[in-house]
């Protein structure tokens, strides 16, 4: 019959196996924190500060929307005030086009001008 | 879920912050301090084109036909120098997009104008003219059915 003498000196412990489980004891500690976080207060909060900033984003995003693409008030009631204002506008479109279509123009012929002086070297 | 509206929100946040046309410009900028804006309706065409014996002339250059042509005017005077360079950039922004195409540009020292026109075929859809001075810009936008040939018309008639 084997006493209990006998038993611990047959078995014998792998060197680091204390230090092993309790680093697994440790590991698994940690899991299971991680595992119940989502249900502490900490994580409710976290979910409502969440929330109220989609919900702004949200909010914003319309809003920048509806401003971007909505129908102007009409700037007049009278159709004549209206037509007056249309008249003026394109006056102004008018008298800004007109110098540098000037310019243009001008440029054209002294581009002419050059083209004859050349073609007449040549020619002559 | 959350994420979902969130996403939302930020795509239609940013399909919004880049400009498209003259109206998302008025819109923009309308209300500002330094901004004055006018704005002219389809509805207001509309009524313009019923009144009686209209005389639409200026100086040599008859608007007549093209104006009864507009189904939409809109118009910003900037007199803030900050603005006005948002403005430009903005004007910028929305022509590298690729709608818009460069009619005309005039550049006379620090003074720059340029047409920047939209066109299907002969027709032309939008025509915005952008006029910036250093402390100072102004955007005169019309949306319609102006055809090529009437616009090209006001532009020969305003050289002369």
């Amino acid at each position: 019959m084997k006493t209990k003498t006998d038993i611990e000196e047959k078995t014998v412990v792998p060197g680091g196996l204390k230090q092993e489980l309790s680093d697994m004891i440790d590991s698994m500690d940690a899991a299971e924190k991680i595992l119940t976080y989502g249900k502490g207060p900490a994580r409710r909060i976290m979910n409502c500060i969440m929330g109220a900033a989609a919900g702004i984003v949200l909010i914003a995003g319309i809003w920048t929307a509806v401003e971007t693409f909505r129908t102007p008030k009409d700037t007049f009631t009278d159709p004549q005030a209206a037509y007056a204002e249309v008249e003026k506008a394109l006056a102004s479109i008018s008298e800004k086009i007109a110098p540098g279509l000037d310019k243009a123009a001008k440029a054209e012929q002294t581009l002419d001008r050059n083209m004859e002086m050349v073609k007449s070297l040549y020619l002559d | 879920m959350k994420r979902i509206v969130a996403i939302a929100a930020l795509l239609m946040m940013a399909l919004s912050a880049y400009a498209q046309s003259g109206k998302e410009i008025y819109n923009r900028y309308s209300g500002k301090k330094g901004v004055s804006s006018v704005y002219i309706s389809p509805t207001m065409f509309g009524l313009m084109k019923e009144l009686p014996d209209i005389h639409i002339e200026s100086g040599d250059v008859n608007f007549g036909p093209i104006i009864k042509t507009f189904d939409g005017m809109y118009i910003l005077s900037v007199e803030d120098s900050a603005i006005a360079a948002d403005l430009e950039k903005e004007i910028g922004d929305m022509v590298s997009q690729g709608r818009f195409e460069l009619l005309m540009e005039a550049v006379e020292e620090s003074e720059k104008m340029r047409i920047y026109i939209v066109s299907k075929g002969d027709t032309v859809t939008d025509f915005l003219m952008l006029a910036h001075e250093p402390e100072s810009a102004s955007v005169i936008s019309i949306s319609g059915n102006m055809p090529m040939a009437e616009l090209q018309k006001i532009l020969s008639e305003a050289a002369e």
